[in-house]
């Protein structure tokens, strides 16, 4: 379609040839001559007839901060210029754009870095091609794709397990002698002993024949419970961020040390997944986190509700809550009463803002650290751990504590 | 080979302020209040274009920066005269290309550019163009005779010139 330019220059020269004539002045010609010759030397007919436009990005799944290229491949005989202009989701940068041309196709690269968890639509990519001395212009819009960003783990370092596990192979050295590599004791030969066990040392030590033992590997159950019925902070470092962040670390963590995780999300509908191991365990609850985001109804109950399955006994329950209202705490109750090892981990970093000069301000804030301090007491009471946790740290020392605090009557 | 392509408007704006502000200069005589009004206010609403984007007051500062030159031309035909006419001419052609690729109001995604043709290729129809307007100002410098046969093909020239673009569009 024609630019502003074209009906700027046909003004332009309209203007001075009816001024040249209507003033008997043939100077004023000259205002009209370029414009004349531009117009004349630019006919529609000589515009490019067509144009190939192919765009992708490197990935289209990918965790937060991860570099994506897109990659952008224009094919077009005879234009002045190829311009593009790429709109992207909210929390998504695009920087670096360069591009090379060989023959009449350009080939342009962008990087472009999620920084928050979710589902977005990348794109559209409008390209607007410039053709007969930019008296002429197309415009097209070029869907580029969506694009899911997992949220980033890194809550925790490496597993801890408890000290007592269910017989069920895993990773975790346990008390029980079994066929793992971690040194467990030493006890006298017995027949059938196998010869490449003994302790020579020991057995030159006490004059008589001993064996190695060796710890048992087990594996356990690991349920996260998400409180995501509060949306508390800034967007990037928000509770529910905070919450997923933990969430995805924990899973990555404890199904690399092939243990079962699970996840159950209070708040808004409840749901759930049965622990289960495997990378595909890891895939199904990245979905089912970044799904809570969109769930602002307030239906299925609370943990109660949640089937045996879904919570198996002996399991340990990491509870990640910003502890803002009273549905996590009912939770913990009935995951208490169970005889659940838990963990809560309080996922509030800031506190509400007040105007300073606002006494009312000031008192509901000490009202609220007075509810906040209630609550904490409670879990204190309950025997439960509580880890205040912004993001930065690791989990693996809270979750060590509140695992060997378990006491021998709640476990399984 | 590999070029970063990022296009700071800002550089577009400047170029298209300066060519405005230089056509406008070029035309402006001392001793005609009406010329010298007309040429401020084309220049002010030059600079007011190329500041805020709006298409509309794009066209109406060329709009304005055209009437500037062809009333000092018409008025002052013995300082402004077809030399400085196709010099501030040409300023004009470089506004009017500015215009069009300095960035609208409303544009919120930054624009890229991603390609441009050659150097030659984008100045030599511009520059062919000035050289025929200059030619244009060496033949209407030259004496002539008024004759109804010179004004009727003076008219023909420039309806078939306007015949000519209309048609090609």
């Amino acid at each position: 379609m024609p630019t502003p330019r074209l009906w700027r220059l046909a003004l332009v020269a309209a203007l001075a040839v009816g001024a040249a004539v209507v003033t008997a002045r043939g100077g004023l010609a000259v205002v009209a001559a370029a414009p004349l010759v531009l117009l004349a030397a630019s006919p529609r007919t000589a515009l490019p007839g067509a144009a190939s436009v192919a765009c992708r990005l490197d990935q289209y799944r990918c965790v937060e901060d991860d570099e994506l290229e897109l990659v952008v491949e224009v094919t077009v005989a005879g234009a002045d210029r190829v311009e593009a202009a790429l709109s992207l989701p909210t929390h998504t940068t695009a920087t670096g754009a360069r591009s090379s041309t060989v023959g009449p196709t350009t080939t342009a690269h962008w990087t472009v870095v999620p920084s928050r968890w979710g589902r977005y639509v990348v794109g559209p990519l409008r390209l607007r091609v410039v053709a007969g001395h930019g008296l002429y212009a197309a415009t097209v819009d070029v869907p580029v794709g969506e694009l899911v960003v997992y949220p980033a783990g890194g809550a925790l370092a490496r597993p801890v397990a408890p000290r007592e596990l269910p017989a069920r192979l895993g990773e975790h050295a346990s008390r029980a002698v079994g066929s793992g590599v971690e040194f467990g004791g030493v006890r006298p030969y017995a027949p059938g002993d196998r010869r490449r066990d003994i302790d020579w040392r020991t057995s030159a030590r006490q004059q008589r024949l001993f064996v190695r033992q060796y710890a048992a590997e087990r594996g356990f159950d690991l349920v996260t419970v998400l409180d995501v019925g509060v949306d508390a902070g800034p967007p990037g470092r928000s509770t529910l961020d905070l919450t997923v962040r933990a969430a995805t670390g924990l899973t990555q963590t404890y199904l690399a040390a092939h243990d079962r995780v699970g996840v159950v999300s209070l708040g808004g509908s409840l749901r759930w997944l049965t622990p289960a191991t495997g990378g595909r365990q890891l895939y199904r609850i990245c979905e089912s986190v970044m799904e809570v985001r969109l769930d602002d109804s307030e239906v299925g109950g609370g943990i109660d509700r949640v089937p045996p399955v879904a919570l198996p006994s002996g399991a340990f329950v990491c509870v990640l809550s910003p502890l803002l209202d009273d549905r996590a705490l009912e939770a913990v109750r009935d995951l208490r009463a169970r005889g659940f090892g838990i963990l809560v981990v309080d996922v509030l970093t800031e506190e509400p803002e007040v105007p300073h000069r606002s006494g009312l301000g000031r008192l509901a804030l000490r009202v609220w650290r007075m509810e906040r301090d209630a609550v904490r007491a409670e879990l204190a009471g309950l025997g439960v751990p509580l880890l205040q946790w912004d993001g930065s740290g690791d989990l693996g020392a809270a979750l060590l504590h509140a695992m060997r605090a378990l006491r021998p009557e709640v476990r399984a | 080979m590999t070029a970063a392509v990022t296009r700071h408007p800002a550089t577009a704006r400047a170029v298209a302020g300066c060519a405005a502000a230089g056509a406008c200069l070029l035309v402006l005589t001392p001793g005609q209040p009406a010329v010298a009004a007309v040429t401020v206010g084309a220049a002010t609403v030059a600079a007011a274009a190329v500041a805020v984007g709006w298409r509309w007051l794009g066209s109406a500062a060329t709009l304005l920066v055209t009437a500037a030159l062809l009333l000092a031309g018409a008025t002052a035909p013995d300082l402004v005269g077809p030399g400085r006419l196709t010099a501030a001419s040409a300023l004009l052609l470089v506004f009017v290309s500015g215009l069009d690729t300095a960035p609208g109001p409303r544009r919120t995604v930054r624009r890229d550019t991603l390609t441009t043709a050659p150097l030659p290729r984008r100045v030599g129809l511009p520059a062919v163009g000035v050289a025929a307007a200059a030619c244009v100002g060496l033949v209407a410098r030259q004496p002539a005779t008024a004759s109804a046969w010179l004004v009727l093909v003076g008219l023909v020239a420039a309806v078939a010139a306007l015949l000519v673009s209309t048609r090609g569009h």
